[in-house]
């Protein structure tokens, strides 16, 4: 018994014609038969009159390149065929809009021969070209026959994305090649015309200035300008120097194991000489006694470098308040006009009470016109008075910059915290 | 044996179910744990461009139709739905973040759900551009194609970044029309009987 099957889009049928197999079917009962052998098979595309026929080797061979294609279209990704010969059946791209459907004479393709399809005779495939449109209608009426399982069920949609050995074939190799020819000329290019540029000498950078000997500002009373060496207040961290605020009224002198040799040996200077900041309270009145007390590892490890000379003052509210009085000492002082040809940078040490105790020029300019500064007056007059207490107060540095014009500019010498 | 069962079952999280809809799209092997390709992040998010100025509603639908297919564990939410679309390499604000296989599978499902409800509405643009282009007439001659591509060319001129070259390429409105058009065919494709795994199998062509 044959059976029929047909699948309808507006402008694609497909017709088929085939047997079920009675040895595996159940019998005619069957409101809708398997049909497992196809005999005839017949595409009809709007458009072009005669039909599209063939056996079973032309409709696997039209399923195929229909579907292959669809995935084609929609990824524009072309798909090569592996075989020599050309398969019955092929689609190719004209446009975006138009595509070509190639049909071998060949095999059990049969074309009737009237209308514009040439004669049986002639061995030239067909060539049909079809819309967009059309090629979706075709393209859909496979896929209801995929989808249809009573129709050849040894036939289903296999779908596999094309490899990547196929995805940029289409590209010569010539225009593949060229951006990494580019690229390698270009660097050529670069490197010959960078030959020819000196290579720049190398300036080492100057060795800082050890700030320890141009340190003159020492807290140590009794005579003027004396100095301790090589513990000269480089930085106290943060550690070292506010413990001491705590306790103003002990004065560290040189808690590291270097620097505790070349403590002044005046009895009035080293009242107190403590291992370390944190150990002050616990100080020991005598250097001998400070002397055994350093090397312990521990302690060594909590201030190892510190160095301060006096405690410094870190409390806001007194910088400030300091700031103020040194300014306003510095501008009563002042000579009325001042020009520098640089401007000038001061360290000035000053107690609580707002008596300079001391000042350190920080630049050359400094050096040269320090006379012209209201500061050797300032310390002049406000040193004798304090001489004798003057090493065991808490001191708060400043920074002063006399401008070009002769401006002064006082800011605490860390600024505020 | 039946220990391991066990622990296995509590060290598993709470069942993520992944909607069945969401099978019938077969992953290449090596991509199963692996993001989604650079050209499938782009052709996805130009697909769904495509429906926005198709439908003027169709951001909307987009998320409607992510609940009604059951995928709003996928796609929660409209800033959800804009990260994953970020996805595109070309866009303005893309996302490093990359599109994962299943949130792929949930686009594609959803744009070809939306393509087919418009399946008659795509045919008639694009016959519409054939019997134009047969007659070399402009775009313009038909409202509701013209209406279309101007739609196309304004999403697709605010969104992406027109720094990238990919970007550069559609520089001009005839370039960003050819474009809107071929979006306009494979929007065609999804909508047939097995058009929603034939856009999903050709979003890896090349990268297997």
């Amino acid at each position: 018994m044959t059976i029929q099957r047909q699948y309808s889009l507006p402008n694609c049928t497909l017709l088929l014609e085939g047997l079920n197999d009675a040895t595996t079917g159940s019998g005619q009962l069957e409101v809708r038969p398997v049909m497992s052998i196809l005999v005839n098979a017949e595409c009809h595309l709007a458009g072009s009159a005669p039909p599209l026929t063939g056996g079973r080797e032309f409709f696997d061979s039209l399923v195929t390149a229909v579907s292959r294609y669809a995935q084609e279209f929609l990824s524009g990704v072309h798909h090569p065929y592996d075989t020599q010969e050309p398969p019955l059946v092929q689609l190719r791209r004209i446009n975006r809009n138009l595509h070509r459907l190639i049909v071998q004479r060949r095999g059990d393709v049969h074309l009737a021969s009237n209308g514009l399809m040439g004669k049986t005779g002639s061995t030239a495939p067909v060539e049909i070209d079809i819309t967009t449109v059309q090629l979706f209608d075709l393209v859909e009426a496979v896929d209801q026959f995929f989808a249809d399982s009573q129709t050849l069920p040894g036939l289903s949609l296999q779908m596999t994305p094309v490899e990547r050995r196929y995805a940029h074939a289409d590209q010569p190799v010539l225009k593949r090649a060229a951006p990494a020819a580019i690229g390698v000329s270009s660097l050529a290019v670069a490197a010959i015309a960078l030959f020819f540029v000196p290579i720049p000498e190398v300036q080492r950078p100057k060795e800082p200035l050890p700030q320890a000997n141009s340190n003159s500002l020492s807290t140590t009373s009794g005579a003027e300008g004396q100095v301790t060496t090589g513990s000269g207040p480089i930085g106290p961290d943060p550690l070292g120097s506010e413990t001491p605020s705590a306790s103003p009224v002990a004065e560290t002198a040189t808690p590291s194991p270097l620097a505790s040799e070349t403590a002044t040996p005046s009895p009035l200077t080293s009242e107190t000489a403590t291992p370390s900041p944190l150990a002050s309270e616990t100080a020991t009145p005598s250097p001998l006694a400070s002397e055994t007390a350093t090397p312990s590892p521990s302690e060594l490890s909590t201030a190892p470098t510190t160095a301060t000379v006096g405690s410094e003052i870190t409390d806001n509210n007194t910088l400030r308040d300091l700031n103020g009085k040194l300014q306003q000492q510095i501008l009563q002082n002042k000579e009325e006009k001042l020009k520098f040809p640089r401007p000038l940078l001061y360290r000035v040490a000053m107690r609580p009470d707002g008596t300079i105790v001391d000042y350190e020029a920080r630049n050359q300019p400094a050096r040269d016109y320090e006379n012209q500064t209201p500061l050797p007056k300032l310390k002049s007059t406000s040193t004798p008075t304090s001489s004798a207490t003057g090493s065991e107060a808490p001191l708060a540095y400043f920074k002063v910059v006399f401008t070009l014009r002769g401006v002064p500019q006082v800011s605490p010498w860390r600024g505020y915290r | 044996m039946k220990v391991s069962a066990n622990v296995m079952y509590l060290d598993s999280p709470p069942a993520q179910s992944i909607p069945v809809i969401l099978d019938s799209l077969p992953v290449p092997a090596i991509f199963e744990d692996r993001e989604m390709p650079r050209r499938a992040r782009l052709q996805i998010d130009l697909i769904l461009l495509a429906i926005e100025a198709l439908d003027l509603s169709g951001s909307e639908a987009i998320l409607t139709t992510a609940s009604e297919l059951e995928l709003q564990d996928i796609i929660k939410n409209r800033v959800n739905l804009w990260r994953l679309r970020s996805a595109n390499p070309l866009r303005r604000y893309s996302q490093r973040r990359s599109l994962s296989v299943v949130e792929a599978k949930a686009l594609v499902v959803i744009a070809s759900y939306l393509a087919r409800r418009m399946t008659v509405l795509i045919r008639q643009l694009l016959l519409a551009y054939q019997q134009l282009s047969e007659k070399q007439l402009s775009m313009e001659h038909h409202f509701r194609l013209s209406d279309y591509l101007d739609r196309f060319r304004k999403h697709f001129r605010s969104r992406m970044n027109p720094r990238r070259s990919g970007v550069i390429a559609y520089n001009s409105d005839e370039k960003l029309n050819d474009l809107a058009i071929s979006l306009l065919g494979e929007l065609l494709f999804c909508t047939g009987t097995a058009g929603m795994q034939r856009f999903w199998s050709s979003l890896f062509d090349g990268e297997i």
